[in-house]
């Protein structure tokens, strides 16, 4: 019964990587085809490997667009769990008056729609001369409330004897945030990290309330007003290989942390 | 040399007291043992005298300073963590070097003090090592080799023992008891709920006890030497938790104080004798009469009682007994091996041997009580 059970349990993972990973194994044979291929259809696979459409993009705008995204999402990340970490580890672990209620006014910040302080943002920004600017993006995401959240239950788990053998060894708070508990996170910050990064690669919303002029999008600002424009000419093949390409780099940051991260669902799984 | 002093030491959370009252003096090099059941405020004593919680009133010396405002890396004391608290990302070296580093200590002096520990704990082919690579007991050895490279004037072990099976147990507390005579002058205070611990390892056990409802109630039962508890318990609450298993106590009256064996009490209708000071009793006052297990004599005597339970330990048997018309049973270690459920015994309960102890709880002295 328990073999029954795993098999069961093996097919329906399978299945359902299957179901994940279709759509973009389909997206890279597009758009290694050519548009009269993929018009005609009735093939999976491409005729000729064919990296034309790549070239193509990568001698328009898109290489731009692709560098804004990549140093908006690294700045806001490496930002934003710089801030939300020392914030949710003063808010576990140091004393001080109004600490409560600062947490639980997060909280209720945390239930409030992003749509509903959109345009208050918008206007804000816009007073502050930073329209159309990349500062814009970077300043509204430099804290992430729900990271900020995570992070402090974390270190509230956290072993408090090894901060007070650190502080019997001489260690200030802050020394021991960054000498012994920052190294000991490593886990929780990988996976804030590729939250925050995968959040504002793919932000949308954003970018397209900030940014205007085309010199400043962000790749999926770009993507959009690029599909738009092939969709006329039907070229999916530009569309899909833009599409492979914005994905590789929340694919390599998700490579480069996978150890980090798997420790961490496995600590949270009642290991050790 | 050094001392560790406290003066009426206090420590109330919110409206729950922990600590009261707790006057004590540790002497230079002496090993004293907190020990007390579980909320007693053991751990929290030892980490007000780490610095770890300052939070507290009274006084704290060490080494004839007061420490009551001096941050815990400057009371020049070093602490054994029950979870061990190794630094997990470091090596065991970067681990017991981290405070000397810290300390703005020379590489050379650095390296000497981490040969000595390291030689002495024998962790010398586990320095490159990282914890997570360790068994428990060598972690606890790196927890112990960290405290000693800083050479404090004061160690302090929060039950340094309690995460390890019972053989690494007694390996480590041989070890721990071998380091207090080779380091000498420190003092070192140590925290366990495990009285074998507590009587195998002190110079001085100090018996704390939770302070409930009672305003009055002090933290410290008793001070003295091991044996001084064993054998002449203050109190009901030393009667009872020193010593394995418990004491026998009955509840009886007082009958006559100055017969020759000591004051005469009842008990299954038989005029019995213990050897204790009658100052202060009177005829007729209720008293509560205990005996350790070990002192009943299960063979001979005038008092029946039938076993109703055989604990075989190996070298002995602890037996549960009942006594017809006494309530509570009575539990008494023999190396008999031929007795069973439900055989009748001949009791005896020799007059030395027994305790007194007067309505408040309050133990009356022993006159022939064998001390150490």
């Amino acid at each position: 019964m328990s073999r029954l059970l795993t098999y069961l349990l093996h097919g329906f993972l399978l299945g359902y990587a299957l179901l994940t990973l279709t759509p973009f194994v389909w997206a890279v044979l597009s758009s290694m085809k050519s548009v009269q291929e993929i018009a005609v259809g009735g093939r999976i696979l491409p005729l000729a490997l064919d990296f034309g459409a790549y070239r193509q993009i990568l001698q328009g705008d898109f290489g731009r667009w692709f560098f804004n995204s990549l140093s908006v999402a690294l700045t806001v990340t490496i930002s934003s769990v710089f801030s939300n970490t020392l914030a949710a580890y003063a808010l576990a672990r140091l004393r001080f008056r109004g600490g409560a209620a600062l947490f639980q006014t997060l909280l209720i910040i945390i239930m409030v729609p992003s749509q509903v302080t959109m345009i208050p943002a918008y206007l804000v920004v816009a007073r502050l001369g930073l329209a159309d600017t990349h500062l814009a993006l970077i300043l509204t995401s430099l804290v992430s409330i729900s990271a900020i959240f995570m992070m402090r239950q974390f270190f509230i788990n956290f072993r408090a004897e090894v901060e007070e053998a650190a502080k019997l060894d001489g260690c200030s708070a802050l020394t021991t945030f960054v000498r012994i508990v920052l190294p000991m996170a490593l886990p929780a910050l990988a996976t804030q990290a590729i939250f925050i990064f995968m959040g504002v690669w793919n932000e949308f919303m954003k970018p397209l309330l900030y940014i205007s002029s085309v010199d400043n999008y962000l790749l999926t600002q770009g993507l959009n007003a690029a599909a738009k424009q092939y969709e006329k000419s039907a070229a999916w093949n530009l569309i899909m290989a833009g599409s492979v390409v914005s994905v590789l780099p929340i694919l390599l940051v998700y490579l480069g942390l996978n150890r980090f991260f798997l420790k961490l669902n496995d600590q949270t799984g009642g290991g050790k | 040399m050094t001392a560790v002093v406290l003066k009426d030491m206090a420590l109330t959370r919110g409206t729950t007291p922990i600590l009261r009252g707790v006057n004590l003096r540790v002497e230079p090099g002496e090993f004293c043992v907190f020990v007390g059941p579980s909320g007693c405020g053991k751990s929290t004593l030892l980490r007000l005298i780490a610095g770890l919680d300052e939070d507290a009133s009274g006084e704290l010396f060490i080494d004839g300073a007061a420490v009551n405002n001096t941050p815990a890396a400057k009371r020049n004391v070093a602490m054994v963590f029950q979870g061990y608290a190794l630094y997990p990302h470091m090596t065991v070296e970067a681990n017991m070097a981290f405070a000397l580093r810290r300390a703005g200590m020379g590489k050379a002096e650095i390296a000497a003090r981490l040969r000595e520990a390291a030689r002495a704990l024998h962790l010398e082919e586990f320095l490159q090592r990282k914890p997570a690579m360790l068994s428990g007991g060598q972690r606890q050895r790196v927890a112990i080799a960290r405290a000693i490279v800083k050479k404090p004037k004061v160690f302090l072990f929060d039950e340094p023992l309690s995460n390890l099976d019972a053989s690494l147990r007694v390996e480590t507390r041989i070890e721990i008891a071998r380091l207090h005579r080779q380091l000498g002058s420190a003092s070192m205070l140590y925290v366990t709920h495990d009285q074998v611990e507590a009587m195998t390892l002190a110079d001085k056990i100090v018996l704390l006890q939770p302070l409930g409802q009672d305003p009055l109630a002090q933290s410290i039962v008793q001070v003295g030497r091991p044996m001084e508890l064993y054998h002449q318990p203050a109190n009901l609450f030393a009667a009872r938790f020193i010593g394995t298993p418990a004491m026998n106590l009955f509840e009886t009256r007082v009958l006559a104080l100055d017969e020759p064996e000591g004051v005469a009490f009842e008990l299954q209708g038989q005029r019995l004798h213990a050897a204790v000071d009658p100052a202060g009793l009177s005829v007729g006052e209720p008293v509560t009469v205990g005996i350790r297990p070990e002192h009943v004599l299960a063979y001979q005597g005038g008092l029946g009682a039938t076993v109703t339970h055989i604990e075989a330990l190996g070298e002995l048997s602890v037996l549960f007994t009942q006594m017809e018309g006494v309530a509570g049973p009575l539990l008494a270690k023999t190396t008999r091996e031929d007795l069973r459920v439900g055989d009748s015994l001949p009791v005896h309960l020799p007059s030395q041997a027994l305790h007194l102890f007067r309505g408040d709880g309050r133990a009356q002295r022993r006159l022939r009580a064998r001390t150490v």
